[in-house]
């Protein structure tokens, strides 16, 4: 082939690669967005998936075993805490056993809420295209298998940045990390080792569990406040009455969310005169504004960006 | 601007001490003197959890060295941390001096929160109002309830399911009346 044919070819498949990364890299339309976030999602529900993985959140490190098992359309996964004391976590539908074995007998509570790595995605993940811009990235390698960068970008100040490396067949996420405004990892985790599908080992029989006490909480019934308006994307998917340590009666808990974000709002009368505050984690994971409304004090709390905590906690008046 | 001179070097001298601890490049004696300024200077011990973080995350992993930035977090328990009302009233805000540094009984592992007025101008943030501020915070502090109940929401299975507090000061306005 002559030198200038040669440079042709060249000229062509260089622009062709360009092409290629480019449309890659483009944000996704609304519907392929859509699609693929449910992909996503639906893989780590409906997969059986078995390995280790790393959490870290500021300056906390967490090591875990996880295993995950679908059939019938339900899901069941135990995490077991690698580190420090040794605690197994087993997830249903909406709630979680926690055994913290300690001593002797081993201890169980009922806590609310399932949510756990690698499955983060909300059910209804398609929504998120609303509040996040998608796009995918760069290839990568997770824990031996090849992965692919699906990053959701927020559309406004109210969430922050998600990127989730998915495995290529199974579309099974890898490793999973929030990014601050200024572009600061707040929160990773990452498996160092996961089979999925096959090869994952049969389920132990059932063991019987100490005697589980009722979970503490019960309906919201108050109607005391409201909120005027909430951040883009937010609704409120739990009220609960429950009672916490240290607190001499119940307080009631909503719960606040886009479906990547989540945020709480305590409400508990106000017994002594309040000056609000805020607070924040050092690194601003979590931001905090505590305000008297009426005769309440109401405290929001969240892994979330410090103008979404701010919204929620203002938005907060009486009826 | 000589002040400004000075400050600028020894801010680098710091950023080289920390990587330096960061690569355990630093003898056993000024490994313990480094440590021992991160237990008493808030921004130093920030940059630190900054470092440990920037570290993880070029290269894209989360435990080569887990060791380390925890066993210096542990060393940092000590570091203040603290509570304050959003609007200044100063002839109110009268901080709990009288608390002054109680031995963290809490162990070690927790997170710690930071706690600041809204006005910018605050002197808050500065390591001498947050020493004078400090308290000890204790499993009964007010908000602890709250963190590890929002928890089990949020991403409660992975994480540690009880939130230690440690050393938050609570402002006269809330404590102390």
């Amino acid at each position: 082939m002559s030198a200038p044919a040669l440079r042709s070819v060249l000229a062509l498949v260089l622009g062709l690669t360009c092409i290629a990364e480019g449309a890659a890299n483009e944000a996704l339309s609304a519907q392929e967005a859509g699609q693929w976030l449910q992909r996503v999602a639906d893989s780590a529900r409906r997969l059986t998936y078995e390995g280790k993985f790393v959490f870290q959140q500021g300056d906390v490190l967490q090591t875990m075993y996880v295993v995950s098992r679908a059939s019938g359309g339900q899901k069941h996964t135990q995490l077991v805490t690698l580190d420090g004391t040794p605690r197994e976590l087993l997830c249903r539908e909406g709630e979680t056993l926690i055994v913290t074995h300690e001593g002797g007998a081993p201890r169980v509570e009922r806590r609310p809420g399932s949510r756990h790595f690698p499955d983060l995605l909300p059910a209804n993940a398609a929504v998120l295209v609303n509040w996040y811009s998608v796009r995918w990235g760069e290839n990568d390698r997770v824990a031996g298998l090849d992965c692919r960068w699906l990053e959701l970008a927020p559309r406004d100040v109210y969430r922050w940045r998600h990127e989730l490396c998915v495995e290529k067949d199974s579309l099974l996420p890898l490793k999973a990390v929030m990014v601050n405004e200024a572009g600061r990892p707040l929160q990773q985790y990452a498996f160092t080792e996961v089979t999925i599908g096959t090869g994952v080992r049969p389920a132990a029989p059932q063991r019987s569990l100490p005697a589980v006490e009722p979970p503490p909480l019960r309906a919201s019934t108050a109607d005391m406040l409201t909120l005027r308006q909430l951040p883009p994307g937010y609704t409120r998917i739990a009220a609960v009455k429950r009672r916490l340590p240290n607190r001499p009666q119940e307080v009631e808990h909503w719960l606040y969310s886009d479906g990547l974000t989540y945020i709480s709002l305590f409400i508990e009368p106000a017994t002594r005169p309040l000056e609000p505050f805020k607070g924040a984690s050092p690194r601003g994971m979590l931001n905090l504004l505590s305000r008297r409304v009426g005769n309440w004090q109401v405290t929001v709390l969240g892994d979330a960006p410090w103008p979404a905590v701010e919204a929620i906690a203002h938005a907060v008046a009486e009826r | 601007m000589v002040t400004t001179v000075h400050e600028e070097h020894d801010r680098r001298a710091d950023a080289e001490r920390l990587s330096a601890l960061l690569d355990g490049e630093l003898d056993a004696h000024e490994t313990s003197l480094c440590l021992r300024r991160l237990g008493h200077d808030a921004a130093l011990s920030r940059q630190w959890a900054e470092y440990c973080l920037i570290r993880d995350a070029l290269r894209g992993e989360a435990l080569v060295q887990p060791g380390l930035c925890r066993r210096v977090h542990a060393a940092l328990a000590q570091e203040p941390t603290i509570l304050a009302p959003m609007r200044r009233r100063s002839e109110r805000r009268r901080w709990l001096r009288g608390a002054g540094l109680v031995a963290a009984a809490a162990a070690v592992g927790g997170l710690t929160w930071m706690l600041w007025t809204a006005a910018p101008q605050s002197e808050a943030m500065s390591p001498q109002t947050e020493s004078a501020s400090v308290e000890t915070m204790t499993a009964h502090h007010p908000l602890q309830p709250y963190l590890a109940a929002h928890q089990d929401f949020a991403q409660g299975v992975a994480v540690y399911p009880q939130v230690r507090l440690t050393r938050v000061s609570w402002p006269a306005a809330e404590g102390g009346r």
